[in-house]
């Protein structure tokens, strides 16, 4: 037996042999919040119907996964929810679960407990009850996400806030911090509201002002970065962009394959062909796989390249082209240029490089 | 104890990529690579199988002596129930 791996270690050979250990699956769409930022331009599927979890908990086991995050909409929204996480738990799959937290109760998270749950994330989007609900449009949110919180942290359950900033709430990041710390629980933060997944760019208007992302990306506890740029090789046109369906890959409500929840290209769906045989097989995936930085349009050779952290996702969702330059990118990446600080990590994926 | 079932701890989450079977321990978040021998005795630990019978499969699958596989399949269930990473199947009450 060989002990002291890391997660990471298991997730960058899974990397090598192009295995899906780590999958998301949205379990619904079906929400009890109304988030002004939601990515989702609707809310109707509840999702597979329960026997066919169990199904696709085999077809994962057989592919290779093992870690699994259980995420909507809001997963507890499903009446049956617990018995998906205890399916997955029954065929050994590692169980992160995002949600808001508000339809917890004790008893759910001695189970989750019981049922020995890797990480739970709760979405909280501020310290202050009034900027959480107004974001959540839904009165009473913050403190039936705050108590899930306390209640899973009495259990012993590693948790999660989840924050992303926008100019709402980006003020509030110190009283957010100091909540999480109180709490005993980590936060982590992001700095991107995307358009929605059908290309709708109303939540853009929601993002931070420039001035509101310098002092974001100033600060390296919510935005890891370097002081150094990364050195991916000495052939950094030879990487591969973006190490999405090389080890990982998401599962929406109606069972579609996606090489991630944000680049929403489908290989398949799990109702007709094996995840295993989908992600070996599925030609749009082969495609994904095959590009190399020298195939994007202006990234190797572009000044603001050690800065940038583009994703393939959001270039093709907002920009129109998965090949093409990603003005949110590039305009953090400006930023970055501007604070003389360096992405901290990357998805871009040297290991691989010819 | 040959006769014993034994099932996965609860604790444990694992699955084998490569031949290699990695078990992520839920309670310690530690993680643990098994190498192909331990792999393929690992993957038969499933509740229905006495650990006679695993050794036999050993014995057919690797082609060795008997007594060798025997006294090894023994030593790696002693761990993996000392690490807490296997338990014994409870009988089901009809």
């Amino acid at each position: 037996m060989i002990a002291d791996l890391s997660i990471k270690d298991i997730t960058d050979l899974a990397k090598q042999k192009i295995v899906p250990v780590s999958m998301l699956m949205e379990v619904c769409h079906t929400c009890n919040e109304n988030c002004i930022h939601c990515c989702l331009n609707e809310h109707k599927s509840s999702g597979l119907k329960l026997h066919q979890y169990y199904q696709l908990f085999d077809q994962m086991v057989e592919a290779g996964t093992l870690f699994v995050i259980l995420t909507g909409g809001e997963p507890f929204t499903r009446l049956d929810f617990m018995e998906i996480v205890k399916s997955a738990r029954d065929h050994y799959l590692s169980v992160t679960i995002f949600t808001n937290g508000v339809l917890l109760t004790k008893k759910i998270v001695q189970e989750l407990k019981k049922l020995f749950v890797q990480e739970v994330h709760i979405s909280l989007y501020s310290a202050s009850p009034n900027v959480h609900d107004e974001i959540t449009k839904t009165k009473g949110s913050f403190k039936k996400s705050v108590r899930a919180l306390k209640w899973l942290v009495e259990a012993g359950i590693t948790t999660r806030i989840k924050c992303p900033l926008m100019n709402k709430n980006c003020d509030d990041v110190d009283d957010l911090k100091k909540l999480a710390q109180e709490m005993k629980v980590n936060v982590q933060f992001t700095s991107v509201i995307t358009s929605k997944n059908n290309g709708n760019d109303s939540t853009q208007s929601l993002r931070m002002t420039e001035d509101q992302m310098k002092v974001v990306l100033a600060d390296g506890k919510i935005d890891k970065h370097s002081f150094v740029p990364i050195n991916f090789s000495d052939h950094p046109e030879d990487c591969v962009p973006c190490d999405v369906v090389f080890n990982g890959g998401s599962i929406d409500p109606y069972g579609n394959v996606f090489v991630c929840n944000q680049l929403r290209i489908c290989g398949g769906n799990i109702l007709k062909k094996p995840l295993a045989e989908i992600w070996k097989n599925s030609s749009e995936f082969q495609k994904i796989r095959n590009l190399r930085l020298k195939d994007l349009d202006r990234c190797v050779g572009c000044d603001l390249f050690k800065y940038c952290v583009r994703c393939p996702g959001l270039a093709l969702l907002e920009d129109g082209n998965i090949l093409g330059c990603s003005t949110i990118a590039k305009n953090n990446a400006l930023i970055r240029k501007e604070l003389n600080v360096y992405p901290g990590q990357t998805h871009i994926f040297a290991e691989r490089c010819k | 104890m040959n006769n014993n079932r034994f099932v996965k701890s609860k604790r444990v989450s694992t699955n084998t990529i490569n031949g290699n079977s990695f078990i992520y321990l839920e309670d310690t978040k530690e993680t643990i690579q098994l190498d192909e021998v331990a792999s393929f005795i690992w993957n038969q630990i499933n509740g229905v199988r006495k650990i006679s019978e695993i050794i036999n499969s050993c014995v057919n699958y690797f082609e060795g002596d008997y007594c060798e596989i025997k006294t090894s399949v023994s030593d790696f269930f002693n761990t993996l129930i000392s690490e807490k990473l296997i338990e014994k199947r409870r009988r089901k009450i009809e």
